[in-house]
């Protein structure tokens, strides 16, 4: 047995030494077919799920290349019972396949016995139509469900039904003061190799200019689904200054404007807007030939366009994320119905490339005063986060980390409406929630990116999409139970390189000894578990 | 003649130290006998009989069943000069026990998984309650240690058993710890430790064992066995020496000793090495010594263990170590030591307030309950108010003192559990361990009690020998209601057979019913020239 870097645990971890002068090689194979769960300083853990073994087969590689890899670089015997079950979970994927022949779909396997096993499953069922020698014909809108059930019975399905092209439309990127960097044009160079699929890279990396390239590559009508109304308008406008694309090719179909063009920009909401219990505008998923439909923050893809996507599997599809954990746990449907992982890569390796800010985090702890700590001590455990969180003491701290950055770009980020105004008003900096009107949001956006404004307080909205990368100091003051994915997001807010190159700051501040300090440190694991490092600062010690 | 009578005098001709064998090999070891004929009825019941047939190579099964005797059968007393018929058909007519092969991996790698289960069950007997129950520890405390070890909970619940067998594990009351035996173990080597647990369950019978199917070796070589009685194939895949079904390479060694050997030099290599991250995780790239993972578990929460283990501190964790003793220094040195150059920021900050901290929530026990002392009141007011800790009834009694019924470790634990790293004191002020080890209470007879039920046997004989046996069999019928064959020789000298149950015995005369006639008879014992006990 080798003295590599890896452990294999049995229960499917591998622990990565990220000292061990084999780490980096390791680590390339070892992407290929497990996931990155977290990255502290000297260990990395990953994770090998059927999801990731599937993404693997679907990429090409054999069980046999991935034992062989493990053994490669195991220190220690891999356990049997991983080993089996690699083995099998790679056997299963490809036993179906999916493709068109003259007639259309078909669902076609080599072995009876799972042909039988799958189709007397009733909801496969009534997705098929008639046998065929070997197989089934699948109904015409069915391609997308059927391989969600059959991910589910645990026997996905390789889909070799190809995709139409869509109509042709010329989009080149202009490359004349930028060019995309290495991880980028590896991303977009994987995709086009896989045809559908999801792209994992952290806040701040370019997930936009990825799906730019990718547009490039495939040339055609592309309708592009986002979040919120304010990234719509930020993907319009990285695509006008980055592309060839101009203002007539670009469409935004929102609440405000319901236009068409060769590029669409649409938002979740408006796509899951009902009107007499029907989804009033699913007809754009059809309004032009789409050649391509990108997911921007598939994370957070509302149930419901994940049936809509289903209808979609003609469509090359495209999923970007900075994170395919989702809370409510759809990634096996992000996987069968946008489709397989095609690139990731950690944030400290990008980081290290100096395409996103290395951050330093502090968690500033701040004692109740008598009064506050009673109050908490006396009120119901629903009542004492919010207590907690919203303390009055936490000010005086914010006042100390302006001065301390004074000048930065800071954002200071809330959980409660009341608190935002409170210290909106209390430091005399504007305020920006979810009443603000667009017209509004964006200007203060603007002013803040040219300076003129050097701090704003921000309740949940700046979480997502916000484009901001002059941002260099955020301050969190109160924040959702324990949420990684809204820890992640904040962090990206900061993760744009800055121009004199200096690192971003992220403090937390909390109320000492509450439920919000233990809440806290699950979150700041999660940093940790990033590599990035924090330290724990009395606030009088600030 | 009667079984009964030749079994009595086959016990006769025993000396004491085979007589004392006889009866710890003895289901009931001798208890209630007054004699030998009392023994040897114990002795012919199916209670102790099965065992023991069960028990026998297919030779002397062969033996058995056709009625030969062999000097094993006569060791067993299953036979004596002759062959003795209650055990020859109970030999015919036992079937071989339905036994379904235990469905586990076992391997090196499981042999050292169980060892650190039993490390890290051991240490939680002494952070948490863990109720008794018949089943072993309760499913939620299982599914916990189970999810950190990677294993199944079932799997927990049976390495616990093995725990209890090799007397690690006792209980105290209501609650499981750590006895003396389990405290030392935890500084053993692991050859040393492995070989103490495989001793508690080396129970496979005499017999050379080769690899491969090992419940079909047991079962040709010993046809009746009862394998499900066989602690050894119970828990040799988590020692390391059987896989499914079959006996792997240490088993076939022939000894435990041998077998110790070849799994500790097969054991991966222990490396003690430790990464102290920033999120206050310490995680060994490696396996670490029992030495090292107890001191690790006694300041630090166990997350994941296996070939590579996580840890990570808290200020509960911390505090815990310094109610056993262990000082912050002596934390940061082990943290030091064993490869961690200097401690990140987050990790130095709660070790040095949990020692600043240390005994501010204290713990005191008296007769009527249990007060929980702090100068900080709203601490209190805090803890009075906890959702959690409702059960415990805290009420204040004093300026910095709240009171309750509950006992000081029912109020210590779930203190801890809520959060708040609460420290038990004694009258005179020292932090009390919240260790309690307690020693394990072997269930057998002690040496002593199976010697004076020798001498009682011995001496019961002696009270017994003015008789024949003629007149100790039809007493020992009367007395247990067994019925007899007697062969009474009539006035015309023929020889005529009755089968009686007996009724009494005096003035010469047998009083018997007759079963067959339904009718009383009376005999004189003079003219009886044989009993058989049937």
């Amino acid at each position: 047995m080798s003295q590599g870097p890896l452990i294999v645990q049995s229960d499917r971890t591998v622990l990565l030494e990220t000292d061990h002068a084999d780490a980096t090689t390791a680590r390339h194979e070892l992407a290929i077919f497990a996931e990155l769960e977290r990255a502290p300083e000297h260990i990395h853990t990953y994770r090998i799920t059927k999801l990731g073994l599937w993404n693997a087969r679907a990429a090409g590689h054999t069980a046999e290349y991935i034992l062989s890899s493990l053994k490669k670089w195991s220190k220690f015997d891999i356990p049997q019972l991983v080993s089996s079950e690699i083995e099998n979970t790679i056997a299963r994927f490809g036993k179906l396949e999916i493709a068109r022949d003259d007639q259309g779909l078909i669902l076609t396997s080599d072995s009876r016995v799972v042909l039988a096993e799958v189709s007397s499953n009733s909801k496969v069922a009534e997705l098929l139509e008639g046998e065929i020698e070997n197989g089934y014909r699948v109904r015409d809108w069915a391609r997308g469900a059927l391989k969600q059930q059959l991910l589910k019975l645990g026997w996905p399905a390789n889909d070799n039904a190809g995709y139409t092209k869509g109509a042709p439309y010329p989009i080149e990127l202009n490359q004349q003061n930028w060019s995309l960097r290495g991880y980028q044009r590896e991303a977009a160079d994987k995709f086009e190799i896989g045809g559908s699929g999801v792209v994992v890279l952290p806040c701040g990396a370019g997930k936009t200019m990825v799906g730019a390239a990718i547009m490039a590559d495939v040339k055609a009508n592309t309708l592009i689904l986002v979040t919120n109304t304010v990234a719509a308008r930020q993907w319009r406008d990285e695509l006008l200054e980055k592309t060839s694309l101009t203002d007539e090719d670009i469409a935004e179909y929102s609440g405000s404007s319901k236009n068409l063009a060769p590029v669409t920009i649409a938002t979740y909401q408006i796509l899951t807007t009902k009107r007499k219990n029907e989804f009033t505008h699913l007809a754009l998923l059809n309004a032009r030939d789409w050649g391509l439909i990108i997911y921007d923050e598939v994370h957070l893809l509302p149930a419901p366009i994940f049936k809509m996507t289903a209808d979609l599997q003609a469509r090359r599809r495209l999923g970007l994320t900075a994170t395919l954990v989702r809370e409510d746990g759809r990634e096996s449907d992000v996987f069968s119905l946008i489709g397989p992982k095609r690139f990731d890569a950690p944030w400290k390796d990008i980081e290290a490339q100096g395409y996103i800010a290395p951050a330093n985090c502090f968690e500033v702890r701040v004692s109740l005063p008598d009064e506050a700590r009673m109050e908490y001590a006396i009120s119901d455990q629903e009542s004492r986060f919010r207590i907690a969180s919203t303390a009055t003491a936490k000010l005086e701290i914010m006042r100390k980390i302006l001065k301390k950055h004074k000048g930065e770009p800071t954002l200071i980020i809330g959980q409660y409406l009341s608190q935002i105004a409170e210290v909106a008003e209390g430091l005399g900096v504007p305020k920006l929630t979810g009443e603000t009107p667009v017209d509004v949001r964006e200007e203060l956006f603007r002013s803040f990116r040219n300076g003129e404004i050097s701090t704003l307080v921000v309740s949940k909205v700046a979480n997502f999409s916000v484009d901001l990368p002059e941002a260099s100091v955020a301050i969190q003051i109160s924040g959702a139970f324990g949420s990684r994915q809204e820890e992640a997001q904040r962090l990206g807010r900061l993760l744009r390189p800055k121009q004199d190159g200096r690192s971003a700051a992220f403090y937390t501040i909390v109320a000492a000894d509450t439920v919000e300090q233990d809440f806290a440190q699950n979150r700041q694991r999660f940093l940790a578990e990033q590599g990035y490092s924090y330290e724990i600062i009395d606030a009088e010690n600030l | 003649m009667s079984s009964i009578l030749e079994l009595a005098s086959q016990l006769r001709a025993k000396n004491v130290e085979e007589l004392s064998h006889t009866l710890e090999n003895s289901l009931g070891h001798g208890h209630g006998c007054d004699d030998y004929f009392d023994l040897s009825r114990v002795l012919l019941s199916r209670r102790e009989l099965e065992p023991k047939i069960r028990a026998l190579p297919a030779s002397e099964l062969e033996a058995l069943r056709s009625e030969k005797t062999t000097a094993h059968l006569r060791s067993q007393n299953l036979a004596t000069k002759s062959a003795l018929p209650e055990a020859a058909s109970l030999g015919r007519e036992l079937e071989i026990a339905k036994y379904k092969p235990a469905n586990r991996h076992g391997s090196y790698l499981t042999a050292y998984e169980s060892l650190i289960c039993i490390t890290e069950l051991l240490f939680a007997c002494e952070r948490h309650w863990l109720d008794v129950i018949r089943a072993g520890i309760r499913s939620q405390d299982a599914k916990e240690i189970a999810l950190k070890l990677k294993i199944a909970p079932k799997d927990v619940q049976r390495i616990f058993q093995l725990a209890l067998e090799a007397g690690l594990i006792g209980q105290n009351e209501s609650r499981w710890v750590a006895t003396t035996l389990g405290m030392e173990w935890l500084e053993l080597e692991r050859s040393q430790a492995w070989l103490m647990l495989a001793k508690s369950c080396w129970d496979l019978p005499v017999l050379k064992i080769h690899e491969g199917p090992i419940t079909e070796q047991i079962s040709t070589a010993y046809p009746l066995a009862n394998l499900a009685n066989i602690k050894l194939l119970e828990y040799g895949a988590d020692l390391g020496l059987t896989d499914f079904d079959n006996a792997l390479y240490p088993l076939t060694l022939g000894s435990v000793e041998k077998a110790a050997k070849d799994i500790a030099k097969n054991l991966p290599e222990i490396q003690d090495k430790l990464l102290v991250q920033a999120d206050l995780s310490i995680v060994s790239p490696g396996p670490i010594s029992t030495s090292l993972h107890r001191k690790l578990d006694t300041f630090a929460d166990s997350e994941d263990l296996g070939l590579a283990s996580r840890f990570r501190i808290s200020s509960l964790s911390i505090s815990h170590a310094m109610e056993t003793g262990m000082s912050i220094a002596e934390i940061t040195e082990v943290l030091l030591k064993s490869g961690s150059k200097g401690l990140p920021q987050p990790v130095e900050y709660v070790l040095q307030q949990t020692g600043d901290r240390f005994g501010q929530l204290k713990i005191l026990s008296r007769k009527e309950g249990t007060i929980v002392e702090a100068t900080d009141t709203i601490l209190l007011t805090q803890i009075s108010n906890e959702q959690s800790l409702r059960g415990l009834m805290l009420q204040p009694i004093a300026s910095g003192q709240l009171g309750s019924r509950l006992g000081a470790d029912l109020v210590y634990f779930n203190l801890r559990d809520a959060g708040y790293a609460a420290v038990m004191f004694d009258d005179k002020g020292n932090v009390q361990s919240p260790r309690v080890p307690v020693s394990a209470t072997p269930e057998i007879p002690k040496e002593d009690e199976i010697a004076s039920r020798v001498a009682s046997l011995i001496s019961g004989e002696k009270n017994q020998m003015g008789g024949d046996d003629v007149m100790r069999q039809l007493l020992f019928a009367q007395k247990n209601k067994i019925m007899v064959q007697i062969s009474v020789e009539m006035q015309d000298g023929d020889a005529k057979q009755f089968t009686l149950s007996v009724l009494g015995v005096a003035a010469g005369r047998l009083r018997g019913k007759d079963q067959l006639k339904d009718a009383e008879r009376t005999l004189p014992i003079s003219r009886i020239q044989s009993v058989l006990l049937v």
